[in-house]
């Protein structure tokens, strides 16, 4: 079945075809902006029940999964910020990945959650993501020079952190 | 010298070269180490795994509304399988001098309740969480011969540990543990006395190393042994003298845990009300706070250092 380019947005099995194919990078990006797999089920949920609105949005330009990852990195950008407003805390993390097979990518991951929300978000963004600053600027609604300046804040911390 | 900006050196680490930080770089050896471990951080985030999605179930659900009513099958599921198959992996010896002689539990005289099963216990978040490593699952085995106990413990990366215990009075005989290609097996003196003298640990953040000599701490491995733990040596109020642990996490590093009881109060779950003990533990510095059911030593809820809770259930497994 083809899903690109012209996906139909009030098609079941266009959007359960979505989700197999795009589901993965989407749920990545929203983990680790989020630090949390029921945030990131939660972000994921919210997505793509609102899917079939905007898919009518997408205008073709650039990938599917580009997009489809910027709508969800903003998703769970939103999310960030109301949940810090409302002081909310997780009752079920339950991140189920593979045990630590090396010491140092569990000190990043520890050092990666530790970051601040605002730090956190640019390095998930440039490092993991590999948007460029002028990107995570519009993303985020800040300047590019203070992306830079959080990315090498962020960066600072986790190389002290290995 | 004039050393460029972090921000230059990030650039540069990036691909973006300028010719002066590249002259800069070629007599500087400390920048060119910012700039090499920039790319090393760069590389390790982009090998952070992260959990597959959920599965798809032809159309959106409602997640947190499913979420809860699982945790709470889990928890009653947990409450009911602890009454009659409490798991126990260590033995009073090993424990010897850590709760006051008067208060100390006589040995056993019978067999002990343990009996064949499997478990699986969901361990959780490391530094970021009270107990260890990041989320995983492991499964518990428990199998038995003519005389031992034989309790398997497994990760899905394969790393498995087991530990041999006596049917009689559950005294440790052996243990293996360790990832595939660096097993360490432990003899009867060393499950049984915790006497550690070839162990090093090191700071990563420090890069130092130290030994870790002479140790009579119990040893604790993992969460499940943390949790069996809290099952095998009644929580009293004489823990709040404290009780050391040390976290061993493999041939080169181990850690110690202060434990000490700081309070005792009624948890409310989704099946209702727990009589808990409150246990702070204290690692580096960093204090965390456990709850341990006071009638059978079940860890019903945690706090971490930044004050998140999260209530804790076990899942049992059909056999």
């Amino acid at each position: 079945m083809s899903i690109e380019p012209l996906p139909e947005p009030h098609d079941p099995d266009t959007i359960a075809a979505l989700y197999a194919r795009y589901a993965p990078a989407m749920m990545r990006v929203a983990y680790h902006l989020t630090g949390s797999r029921a945030d990131a089920e939660d972000v994921l949920h919210d997505v793509f029940l609102t899917l079939p609105d905007a898919l009518r949005r997408y205008e073709e330009r650039g990938r599917l999964e580009a997009w489809l990852v910027r709508l969800t990195a903003r998703a769970a950008l939103t999310r960030g910020r109301r949940r810090r407003r409302a002081a909310e805390t997780p009752i079920d993390n339950k991140a189920i990945l593979g045990a630590p097979t090396n010491a140092e990518r569990v000190d990043l991951e520890s050092a990666l959650r530790a970051l601040p929300p605002s730090l956190r978000a640019v390095v998930v963004l440039k490092e993991i993501e590999g948007y460029s600053h002028g990107e995570i600027a519009t993303m985020l609604g800040i300047s590019v020079g203070a992306s830079e300046v959080r990315l090498c804040r962020a960066m600072n911390r986790l190389r002290e952190a290995l | 010298m004039t050393h460029p900006t972090d921000i230059a050196l990030l650039r540069y680490a990036d691909g973006e070269h300028s010719k002066e930080t590249a002259e800069h770089l070629a007599a500087c050896a400390s920048c060119r180490s910012i700039v090499q471990e920039s790319r090393h951080v760069s590389a390790a985030l982009r090998d952070l795994p992260a959990p597959p999605p959920p599965p798809w179930f032809g159309q959106i659900i409602p997640i947190r509304r499913l979420r809860w009513h699982a945790m709470a099958a889990t928890l009653v599921a947990g409450i009911l399988i602890g009454g009659t198959a409490t798991y126990v992996g260590e033995s009073d010896a090993t424990f010897a001098g850590l709760v006051p002689t008067a208060d100390r539990p006589a040995p056993p005289s019978a067999p002990h309740p343990l009996g064949p099963g499997r478990w699986t216990y969901l361990t959780r978040g490391y530094e970021d969480s009270v107990l260890w490593t990041s989320p995983h699952l492991e499964t518990v085995t428990v199998d038995s011969s003519a005389a031992e106990w034989i309790i398997v413990t497994t990760t899905p990366e394969g790393e498995r540990d087991s530990l041999r215990v006596d049917r009689r009075d559950l005294s440790p005989r052996s243990a293996i543990w360790g990832p595939p290609g660096g097993r360490v097996h432990a003899t009867e003196r060393f499950t049984r006395d915790s006497v550690i003298d070839s162990i090093w640990g090191y700071s990563r953040s420090r890069r130092t190393a130290y030994p870790i000599a002479d140790t009579t701490h119990p040893r604790v491995a993992n969460e499940v042994e943390l949790r069996l733990f809290f099952r095998t040596v009644p929580l009293d109020r004489h823990w709040r003298r404290g009780v050391r642990l040390l976290e061993y996490r493999g041939m080169d590093s181990a850690r110690i845990a202060d434990l000490a009881v700081v309070g005792r109060h009624s948890v409310a779950t989704p099946v209702g009300p727990c009589d808990c003990w409150q246990v702070a533990m204290s690692r580096r510095g960093r204090r965390s706070l456990i709850w341990v059911r006071a009638e059978d030593g079940v860890v019903v809820k945690t706090e971490d250092r930044y004050g998140v809770t999260e209530l804790v259930a076990e899942d049992p497994l059909p056999n």
